[in-house]
């Protein structure tokens, strides 16, 4: 290649670089500007650069600067400037190095490109200073800036300014920016569509007519705190936040898919009814992701319950079982989830936007990679039914009997199988080892087991020269084929010799045997090995007797504890073949089915346990597990170090440090990444747009003081929740009218100024729970296995605990918009398509309702039955034209006895239905 | 604007009469202009003028044999039964000697195009047909190479074709969902995850349909009332929309609303149009004819009807599980399974072409990768050891396209001697992709979606547009 390369180059450097040898004098400015512009930067430009520049950069590597090909990647400088032999680009481009060929195989550059190259490199590797050379953005510099990592200073509250109203700080700011863009308050809204709205925002169901009622008449600002209160205290303000924590928590009823193994998590409701339980009770939200992270490790711990808190790492997908992959998505849960910042991208490469490097990645990757799950979770509660438990525990035993006889039964027969194949197996390992004369195929079609003839070959490589039956094999089998003729007989001889002596307890028959029948070649003495072997399975009575002892010494040395072919049902599993293995999963598999779905499986936490030595995480270069960069310590976000900068504990995962430094209210994220998913819940419309994503390029928000004001005040009132959602129910922004002014939607049509209250489409769940409870059939059970959403029998509990399976999500959910479950999600996407109307008007289960409905209303008598219908689909009573439509439909389908079930549905399926003002 | 508003109004008073007079395009421009649209499949220009218009995606999952199929290597038959020099490439089990190909190849059409006989009507064909005989993707196992396949990605969540297509463009039929995929018999591995949405809204999620039943209403979900009739729904609706009207006066600047009250409509004509769509036997009888019997034939002939009511995205799935594996008994399997489409995909393509629409329907067909011109050797408990198949091959394998802008005729790249390895102009499935977008008026680099913090695009870093089989 070289030498190719010499001669294409030569009369090349005449014809163009010759005028600057001749004039033996430096190359002007000019010249080597003209030089790199016409031969340097277009085959850079259009060979290098796609690959190695400023969308991406392969290996680490910019080829567009000088600056960055002589800072190189991860193998090192690109170029070194004059001196093109020791620059790693022409090596490259030459393709004389086969681990790096750039541009691979045919793309490979002409030879006058190459020469081109290596000329420039040669001449000082000029590049024209005019270039402007896109400096590397220093992110950890501007992070210092970045609003959402300044510390959260409580700011002032401002003056309310004349003609606002006010019922405390928020409505300070809100108005503040209000008057500044010379907008109003938007009205109070009436006490109904107030107190609707409070109910379906704190506990996801619409407010009962009679509750209705008795507020309206007499809405006083006491009164509504009091409804505030009631609701917050109500066991299902934990059931409707609970689901939007799911959404962030990525939860599901099942890991996603997989191969052999049950599908279904058994215990994931655990975690889920941990959520729901811990916000009920308000626990501050700091504790709320201590426990999430590293309950196992908390110094005092709240409760056994509380393990279950761990299932937020534990829930994920499991991506066929593939470790990097669930340490990934444990790393985005924990970061995107708790700390709106985007990090996986990190795996790869370093942060394109964020100061957020791969050194961040890997030593959190550490952290989950220093921790792990017990085979046998822990349980947390006692089943409720005592007789069904010891049932499960019956057939539990059962079960695992199955599994034992299976492995007994298989190990009998695998055992057999390897004894009276040993020849292929030995003859396998010889083979491997490199020996070539003598080979022949040993008789009978069989197929070796890989896993078993390694342990052979570690068995035998362990066997000392004294072995009696092994130990001539293992001092003839390292003589190498060439040698074997020469050397065998002078070694057998001299075995042959320490036996007479005594000195060697060599095996009787295999000492004749190879007296009589002197191996010519590694193979016969495989033969040979074989032969034995097999024999010694035989009924050694019939053997003479003479030689029975030392044939029996063989048999012995193919059955000892640790030979192959000597597995019990403990070992056994590791050499199945995929069709045992399938079959002893498919065994296991009905103990996981029993455990999800027996009534007296107790409930058991989903936790993490941490190793018992933690592990040193390397940097896995372009993500990639096989190229193993530089170690890093298990520590927090480097700019983050303000909050902690040692590194997590030598002797633990550091989940516990991770715990302490998320919720640490020193942390600029945490509160104000909850405070910000909380007000887009209540208010419609989030303060910072992305609520996932704080990070460089986020705008900051609509109103920056009254984010930090309230994270501060969230902080300070212990992270309570629920002091958080009622500051904001009792506002006069939460509590002003959803309809729209003409100057508003002028001036700001999308209310990012919050001048009116943002009207809400029910979610999925909200829509499911709002038709049952008008149907009087809606279960507010708390705790459980997840039941069925869909199907023959759907459930009528909330539908927070409906079965989610990840792989999955049916049809129905995904068209309503319901979260998908395998990355955390904190805003889900609002779409209207045909699809969710056919649901309303067509399905099983809506129809049904509508008729229980229907039957619990008298409809002989007409204007009444109307009012009853109103009074539990809308909550209200019929003005007069409704009362006189519904009626019109009723007598013009008198024929029709289902036409009452009609009108009820057509209630349902409306937009007053589904929406909130 | 309040007269606008004042407009809208009067439009949505004609929604008793289901929308008639007011085209939809107009509706929905009307609400573009107010930066009120919900409806994610409302029709949206790519970048720059596609031919292709809609797609039809017809997968041998499994992974379909090249050299059995379309990619003919005479060297086989000198080399069968004997080990190739230099080994064999690793695929997913032991492989050993070459294995001639059990079937006869032919030569087609003007173009001369070889096909095997087991696709004998395709071969009518090929003329229309695009062969790309270099495909390469990563790995010779089922799951990731079905995701690649589909996703353009092997591990991470990422949105497939057919989401991306309908985010890109939306459907032109809103009666129908715009992007169906039919898999008879239940689904194929991996499942839902092949047309999955992912990070993109759930709405451009594909529409999994069993064909193995005929009746309606088992294909889509809730799509016909089992109680009442059109006439009385009607009736219903109409009741409910007067409802929703006085609702929406007092707060008609509300596009959410409105969007929903049209859904509703929408709703109720998709009842009809895929009850329709879907019934294969109002078509004439030489139309049957043309698609034989069983059901690819019916597959086939709903996805053209679907395309011609102007669904975006179709994918046509063989069945459940991996068909095309055939590990074992390549021969007997090959044939069998070739037999059942063979005439119903030759059918789909000249019946788009005698209807005009052949140009703006671009039809592609693959497996997830090949299978290897080596014989696979047995696997204790993994495959029946009858030394007659062929493993995965991920080194090299066959793609075909037709209509839609590709060209006819034409072969691009070229398998080594033996169809093992892809070595003369070797298009990866992102290339493919970045193809496909091309075709369908997109820069493949520029349609994205924000997630997690960075763009994402189908073919994510890759893609390198295939020039040559553009028309």
């Amino acid at each position: 290649m070289c030498a190719r390369f010499i001669t294409l180059f030569t009369p090349f450097l005449f014809s163009v670089i010759t005028p600057l040898i001749l004039h033996a004098a430096e190359p002007t400015k000019a010249e080597q500007e003209a030089f790199f512009e016409k031969h340097v930067r277009p085959v850079l430009v259009e060979k290098c650069q796609s690959c190695h520049g400023k969308e991406k950069q392969w290996a680490e590597l910019r080829l567009d600067s000088r600056k960055s090909m002589i800072k190189g990647g991860e193998s090192g400088p690109a170029i070194v400037p004059g001196d093109a032999t020791q620059s790693m680009i022409i090596a490259a481009i030459r393709h004389s190095d086969e681990a790096s060929e750039m541009p691979p195989e045919e793309d490979k550059l002409a030879d006058e490109h190459i020469a081109n190259l290596t000329r420039w490199i040669e001449m000082g590797a000029y590049w024209p200073e005019s270039d402007v050379v896109e400096e590397e953005v220093d992110y950890f510099t501007q992070a210092k800036t970045h609003w959402a990592f300044l510390p959260v200073r409580k700011p002032n509250i401002p003056d309310l300014p004349e003609g606002y109203r006010s019922s405390n700080a928020i409505d300070h700011f809100i108005a503040r920016k209000l008057k500044q863009a010379n907008l109003k308050q938007s009205p109070p809204a009436d006490s109904r569509t107030l107190l609707r709205r409070l109910s379906y925002d704190i506990t996801g169901l619409p407010a009962e007519y009679e509750m209705l009622e008795g507020f309206s008449n007499n809405p006083t600002k006491e009164n509504y705190a009091g409804q505030v209160d009631k609701l917050l205290a109500s066991v299902t303000y934990g059931q409707k936040w609970g689901r939007y924590w799911l959404d962030l928590a990525r939860y599901a009823d099942t890991k996603g898919y997989v191969f052999q193994e049950e599908r279904r998590y058994p215990f994931s409701y655990t975690y889920r009814d941990y959520v729901i339980e811990s916000l009920n009770e308000d626990l501050p939200y700091d504790q709320f992701i201590r426990e999430q992270l590293a309950a196992d490790l908390l110094p005092q711990k709240r409760s056994p319950k509380a393990l279950a808190a761990l299932g937020f790492l534990t829930v994920g997908p499991r991506f066929l079982n593939r470790k990097p992959d669930i340490y990934d998505d444990r790393i985005d849960v924990t970061i995107r989830g708790l700390q709106g910042l985007t990090i996986a991208c990190a795996r790869c490469h370093n942060h394109k936007y964020d100061p957020i490097n791969m050194a961040d990645y890997y030593s959190l990757y550490g952290v989950f990679d220093s921790s792990v799950e017990p085979s046998q979770l822990p349980q947390i509660g006692e089943p409720a039914d005592k007789k069904a438990h010891a049932e499960y525990l019956r057939q539990t035993e059962k079960l695992k009997k199955d599994v034992v006889e299976y492995d007994k039964k298989t190990a009998v027969a695998i055992n057999k199988e390897v004894r009276s194949h040993f020849e292929h197996y030995l003859h396998a390992l010889v083979k491997k080892t490199g020996h070539k004369t003598g080979d022949y195929k040993p008789e009978g079609k069989y197929e070796i087991r890989n896993r078993v003839r390694d342990q052979w070959a570690r068995y035998l490589v362990a066997r000392k020269a004294d072995d009696p039956v092994f130990g001539i094999l293992v001092q003839l089998s390292k003589l190498k084929d060439a040698q074997f003729a020469i050397k065998s007989n002078d070694l057998l001889e001299t075995v042959f010799k320490q036996v007479e002596e005594g000195k060697y307890a060599a095996n009787n028959v295999l000492v004749s045997r190879l007296k009589k029948n002197r191996p010519a070649n590694i193979f016969d003495l495989v033969k040979l090995y074989g032969t034995l072997s097999r024999e010694a399975l035989t009924d050694l009575q019939k053997k003479p007797e003479a030689d029975r002892a030392a044939w029996q010494q063989i048999r012995q040395a193919f059955e000892a504890t640790g030979t192959p072919g000597a597995y019990t049902q403990d070992d056994v599993v590791g050499v199945f073949n995929n069709r045992e293995r399938a079959a002893h999963r498919n065994l296991e598999k009905k103990i996981i089915a029993l455990m999800t779905t027996s009534p007296g499986s107790p409930p058991r936490a989903m936790v993490l346990n941490d190793k018992p030595k933690p592990v040193t995480p390397v940097i896995f270069k372009r993500g990639n597990p096989g190229a193993r960069g530089e170690k890093v310590p298990r520590r927090f976000l480097e700019v983050f170090s303000n909050i902690r900068k040692e590194p997590f504990s030598e002797k633990s995962s550091g989940r516990l440090g991770l715990a302490e430094a998320i919720s640490s209210p020193d942390n600029p994220l945490t509160a104000r990444v909850l405070v910000n998913r909380i007000w887009m819940q209540m208010i419609g419309r989030p303060l910072v747009a992305s609520a996932s994503d704080f990070g460089l390029r986020t705008k900051p928000p609509t109103h920056p003081e009254l984010l930090d004001y309230l994270s501060a005040e969230f902080v300070a009132h212990n992270w309570s929740i629920k002091w958080l959602i009622r500051e904001i129910a009792l506002s006069e922004t939460y509590r002003q009218s959803s309809l729209a002014n003409e100057a508003g939607l002028q001036a700001d049509p999308k209310n990012s100024l919050v001048w009116r209250m943002n009207r809400k489409r029910m979610t999925f769940e909200g829509m499911r729970d709002a038709m049952l409870s008008s149907a009087g059939l809606l279960n507010t059970k708390l705790n459980g296995r997840a039941e069925p959403l869909e199907g023959n029998s759907p459930t009528h509990r909330r539908a927070v605990y409906g079965f989610i399976d990840r792989n999955n999500v049916s049809q129905l959910l995904r068209t309503f918009d319901v979260a998908s479950p395998s990355v955390s999600v904190s805003q889900r996407p609002h779409t209207t398509v045909p699809q969710q109307a056919l649901f309303a008007m067509n399905s099983p289960f809506v129809m049904s309702l509508a008729e229980t409905i229907t039957k619990s209303v008298d409809t002989q008598k007409k204007l009444p039955a109307i009012k009853q219908l109103y009074q539990k689909i809308y909550r209200r009573d019929p003005d007069e034209d409704e009362t006189r439509w519904c009626k019109e439909f009723i007598e013009s389908e008198s024929e029709d006895k289902n036409a009452w079930q009609q009108l009820a549905q057509a209630l349902l399926l409306s937009n007053e239905f589904m929406f909130v003002d | 604007m309040y007269d606008i508003h004042y407009s809208r109004r009067n439009m949505l008073q004609r929604c008793g009469m289901g929308f008639g007079a007011i085209s939809l395009a107009t509706m929905l421009q009307d609400q573009q202009a107010h930066g009120a649209v919900e409806n994610p499949m409302a029709p949206k220009q790519p970048h720059f003028p596609g031919k292709a218009k809609h797609v039809i995606h017809i997968f041998l999952n499994g992974g379909a044999s090249q050299v059995d199929t379309f990619d003919p290597k005479p060297a086989l038959k000198k080399w069968a039964g004997k080990s190739l020099a230099g080994g064999n490439f690793r695929t997913e089990r032991k492989t050993g000697s070459v294995m001639d190909t059990p079937f006869k190849f032919k030569k087609y059409g003007e173009s001369g195009i070889e096909v095997s006989e087991i696709f004998s009507h395709l071969g009518e064909c090929v003329d229309e047909m695009s062969f790309i005989r270099s495909m390469h993707t990563n790995v010779p196992n089922h799951e990731p190479s079905l995701m690649m396949m589909n996703c353009g990605e092997i591990r991470s969540l990422r949105p497939s074709m057919g989401s991306w297509v309908t985010y890109g463009l939306g459907t032109e039929n809103q009666n129908l969902p715009g992007f169906i995929v039919m898999c008879p018999g239940g689904m194929p591995i991996t499942e839902s995850a092949n047309w999955r949405s992912a990070f993109l809204p759930g709405a451009y999620q594909g529409t999994h349909i069993d064909t193995k039943s005929t009746k309606v209403e088992d294909l889509i979900e809730n799509i016909r009332n089992p109680k009442i009739p059109y006439s009385k729904q009607r009736k219903q609706l109409d009741l409910m929309q007067k409802l929703n009207q006085k609702h929406f006066a007092p707060r008609a600047e509300d596009g959410q609303l409105e969007s929903r009250i049209q859904s509703f409509e929408l709703a109720y004509r998709m009842q009809m149009e895929a009850t329709d769509v879907f019934d294969t036997t109002r078509e004439p009888k030489h139309i049957q004819e043309m698609y034989g019997k069983g059901i690819h034939a019916r597959q086939c002939l709903i996805a053209r009807k679907l395309v011609e009511k102007g669904v975006r995205f179709v994918q046509l799935w063989h069945g459940a599980g991996q068909p095309w594996d055939s590990h074992d008994d390549l021969e007997i399997q090959h044939r069998k399974l070739a037999g059942q489409c063979d005439q119903p995909i030759a059918a789909l393509i000249k019946d788009l072409k005698q209807r005009g629409l052949l140009d703006e329907t671009l039809i592609i067909c693959s497996g997830e990768f090949g299978r290897t011109p080596v014989v696979e050797l047995p696997t204790a408990g993994s495959n029946a050891g009858k030394i007659n198949g062929r493993d995965h091959n991920h080194y090299g394998f066959t793609t075909w396209l037709a209509g839609g802008g590709v060209k006819g005729g034409f072969v691009h790249g070229a398998t080594d001697e033996f169809g093992f390895r892809a070595v003369e102009n070797k298009v990866h499935v992102h290339d493919l992709q970045a193809t496909i977008m091309h075709l369908l008026g997109f820069d493949h680099e520029r349609l994205t979606f924000l997630y997690s913090g960075r763009e994402y695009r189908l073919t994510d870093l890759e893609g390198k547009l295939v020039p040559e089989i553009l028309a």
